[in-house]
């Protein structure tokens, strides 16, 4: 995995260098090795599919265009990472992502349990609903596969502030779907 | 309740790009790279009008501040 890692990242220095040397086409290399990550990380912000597509091309317009300012002491991806999300935050306060509505408590006391498909939505829906502060530390650490340092990273906070936004935000979230939840019990 | 909540949002599906997001993604930039360069601001032109504006106001002041 480190190995991985490391090879994209020897990738993603040797491409950027050719693209800042004038080779334009070097950049598609870029493109399609991060598309995928930064599609997706614009559909858990915006949970649409079209519109996560537009926000990552536009992030990667701007990464384009940016390049030289990528100084290379950090990795290419942990710079890209926060100049994606710090677009995907700034369109998201442009205009909102479309709430998944939480069923009120009467349709939730038949459909919260753990079998339950519905419990997804739920949950996804609950995190949508946070301050943004804690719904982009909680949106980010599970992108990372709870990474809290790449998270960290990506946000541009310090890793102290990371774990005290993500215990906040999960402390809220416990609130929530409990009282959702205890209306069964 | 807190396994229930990591094993939500860390198991969410992911979203296969279209085929053709690349090549659109290749196109805007190509075409970013041929656009001409946006027109600086002529700072030369109009400094000495900011500057004579900035005097005229200084002067102004001054002259209400009496």
């Amino acid at each position: 995995m480190a190995v991985d890692s490391q090879r994209q990242a020897d990738l993603d220095r040797a491409d950027a260098e050719k693209v800042l040397a004038g080779d334009v086409a070097a950049f598609e290399s870029i493109v399609r090795r991060w598309q995928g990550p930064l599609i997706n990380l614009a559909w858990r912000f915006c949970r649409d599919r079209a519109r996560a597509e537009d926000m990552a091309q536009e992030a990667f317009l701007r990464a384009y265009r940016g390049l030289p300012t990528w100084r290379g002491d950090a990795a290419f991806s942990t710079w890209l990472f926060a100049l994606a999300v710090n677009l995907y935050r700034s369109e998201l306060r442009r205009i909102p992502a479309r709430p998944e509505p939480l069923r009120d408590a009467g349709n939730l006391k038949q459909s919260w349990c753990p079998e339950d498909d519905d419990r997804d939505r739920i949950v996804r829906g609950a995190v949508a609903a946070l301050p943004a502060k804690y719904r982009d530390a909680m949106t980010l650490f599970y992108f990372h596969d709870m990474d809290v340092r790449q998270a960290a990273l990506s946000l541009g906070l310090p890793e102290g502030t990371m774990k005290a936004r993500l215990s906040r935000g999960r402390a809220i979230l416990r609130r929530k779907l409990a009282r959702l939840s205890g209306v069964q019990k | 309740m807190n396994g229930d909540i990591d094993e939500v949002l860390a198991k969410q599906s992911w979203v296969q790009p279209s085929s053709a997001f690349a090549a659109s993604v290749m196109e805007r930039v190509e075409r970013s790279v041929k656009a001409p360069p946006p027109i600086p601001f002529p700072w030369k032109r109009a400094l000495p009008g900011l500057i004579y504006c900035l005097g005229a106001v200084a002067v102004l002041i001054r002259m209400l501040g009496r």
